[in-house]
């Protein structure tokens, strides 16, 4: 029972930005991030033969969140290597490092091998007792930073798209305390929740309510996360035997310009951190699956398929990682610049609502390359949005809710001021006047349309 | 003190050395499940299958993905939909398909929004010719 308390209050402990999509679906869009690569690319090859390196570093930035319970830092480690400020250094340095295609072998995986230093840590640990496939190649490498890099863009496009749409729909606070109070006893009129609201007020109530809210068993980074391990049948995902490429990360840190404390312990530590989450999660997958369907049904049925949800974030993945790949071989400075990888509302949608705070009214775009927000939210013109008679609807491109904005984001947004129209043809024009934080403009303008819904 | 003196669990445990049966046999299973990771999963994420495809349709968030032959890989690998193309969208290889180039953006400083509108009006022209042709 103690254990059971210390437990309770380690998860309780864990903060806000752990939120987001588990680790679990983080790994499942690395998974299609790879399917959706064209079969010729030299990366698909790579993540294919480096399968476990990219799930683990598709894991990872989130393990120190749940360490940082203990080691306050370490939430600082893991929020650094969500952003592209980290992922750019990263990739600089396995560049620097010689890891580019012309590489021979970056595909090559042996029973275990790596340089000298590697392989004698290896050989004095756990070689004699379980041959592990694990080295210190450029492609595990390469793989993790992959890994790292779609993690945090699996953030930006799952938080701005998906999670709003399940939080409106209040599934998240389902089995919330104010919840269960509000519907117990069960047919009871008035029930237990309604008296208290009665007692001490509205504003009380709802104050009280939204404080007890995180002991809600429905978190939706938890909740998708149990449904798909059982859908998609993850249950043996867990890279156990990967360990993170500690020396890259650390200049990977150095070179991101936060004050990170992040030492070998701290990065083992959050590592380990988020192989025991998940495969506590699989335990939660075991025993949880029909209770989060019952009570979270849209989440169930859309962080597959729906906006933002894997299918559409790996997609973005893709796009994101074939722009890393040439940053790889070019160099960060000198890489191309950047292209739309995706697009809310799709191309050509229907029925796309409308109604002012709706998560589906919003226009977004993301990048493969962080845009530079200064320009962005001076120029009006880098994005804008037409009606169908060709008049430009009123908007701001910076503020946008919903999407995160910060250094080494990737997503543009509208705040659109006005009102839509029912039954209207919208079209999107993303311009080349919108350039990256290098100062390079998107290499091609990107125009889209959708319809919005006939009746609200 | 008699051989068979000792707690009877430590005696079991002398014939293994240091490292315990149960470790050996933990990191056994740990390696087994290290090696499935290795394996590709394409059968298991065949995307673009029937059943796949069914739900995204059926949950009218996405349209059916069907990329081209010929199509650059940009396409490809975000997957436009068959929709996309009869609105005539563009970017990222659309403007191809659609036999239409994008015009040059002169993007007068005076007029931000000169492009974008440049982009919007050829849109609607190539639309218009798609209509008419049909």
């Amino acid at each position: 029972m103690k254990m059971l308390r210390r437990l309770a209050s380690l998860l309780l402990a864990l903060p806000g930005p752990l939120f987001a999509a588990g680790m679990s679906n983080h790994a499942l869009m690395a998974e299609y991030g790879r399917q959706y690569l064209p079969d010729t690319h030299p990366l698909r090859a790579l993540l294919e033969a480096h399968r476990p390196a990219l799930l683990a570093g598709a894991m990872y930035p989130d393990g120190g969140y749940a360490t940082g319970a203990a080691f306050p830092g370490d939430r600082e480690v893991a929020e650094t290597a969500h952003w592209e400020y980290f992922v750019d250094p990263l990739v600089q340095h396995l560049h620097d490092d010689g890891c580019v295609a012309a590489e021979a072998g970056l595909t090559n995986v042996p029973f275990i091998g790596g340089t000298p230093a590697v392989l004698a840590e290896s050989v004095a640990g756990l070689a004699p007792l379980a041959e592990i496939r694990q080295d210190d190649s450029c492609g595990a490498r390469i793989a993790f930073a992959f890994g790292i890099a779609a993690h945090g863009l699996g953030d930006e496009v799952w938080d701005a798209l998906f999670e709003p749409q399940v939080r409106a729909r209040g599934e998240h606070l389902v089995s919330s305390p104010a919840f269960t109070l509000d519907s117990f006893p069960p047919g009871a009129d008035p029930s237990v929740g309604s008296l208290l609201r009665q007692a001490i007020g509205d504003e009380a109530f709802e104050t009280l309510s939204s404080a007890f809210e995180p002991l809600s068993l429905n978190s939706i980074e938890y909740a998708t996360d149990v449904v798909s391990i059982r859908e998609n049948d993850l249950w043996v995902d867990v890279p156990v035997l990967v360990f993170p490429p500690f020396a890259d990360l650390a200049v990977a840190y150095a070179g991101s310009g936060r004050d990170v404390a992040a030492d070998r312990l701290a990065i083992e530590r959050a590592a380990l951190a988020t192989k025991a989450l998940v495969s506590a999660e699989r335990l939660g997958a075991a025993l949880e699956y029909d209770r989060v369907r019952a009570q979270m049904p849209f989440a169930s049925r859309n962080y597959l398929t729906g906006s933002g949800g894997v299918l559409h974030t790996g997609r973005m993945i893709t796009g994101y990682w074939l722009h890393l790949w040439d940053k790889l071989q070019d160099g960060v400075v000198t890489a191309r610049g950047p292209l739309v990888v995706g697009v809310h509302p799709d191309p050509g949608e229907r029925g796309v609502p409308i109604e002012e705070g709706d998560a589906d009214r919003w226009v977004r775009v993301f990048l493969s390359s962080a845009p530079d927000r200064d320009l962005l939210s001076a120029d009006p013109g880098s994005l804008v949005l037409f009606d169908g008679d060709g008049t430009i609807v009123p908007a701001t491109l910076s503020g946008v809710p919903s999407l995160y904005e910060g250094e080494g984001t990737h997503g543009v947004g509208l705040r659109i001021s006005g009102p839509l129209q029912l039954g209207t043809e919208y079209t999107a024009v993303l311009t080349t006047r919108t350039r990256d934080v290098r100062g390079r403009a998107l290499l091609e303008p990107y125009v889209w349309s959708f319809r919005t819904a006939t009746a609200q | 003190m008699s051989a068979h003196d000792g707690p009877p669990r430590r005696a079991s445990r002398r014939g293994h050395g240091p490292i315990g049966a149960e470790v050996l046999l933990w990191l056994g299973i740990l390696r087994a499940q290290h090696e499935t990771l290795h394996r590709t999963r394409s059968a298991d994420l065949s995307f673009d299958g029937a059943a796949l495809t069914d739900r995204m349709r059926g949950d009218g968030r996405m349209s059916a993905s069907s990329p081209k032959a010929g199509r650059s890989p940009w396409a490809k690998a975000l997957g436009f939909s068959a929709l996309c193309l009869l609105t005539a969208c563009s970017g990222s290889g659309e403007a191809e398909v659609a036999g239409a180039p994008i015009p040059d953006a002169p993007a007068a400083d005076n007029d931000p929004y000169a492009e974008a509108r440049a982009l919007f009006e050829a849109r609607a022209e190539r639309v218009a010719r798609a209509e008419a042709g049909r």
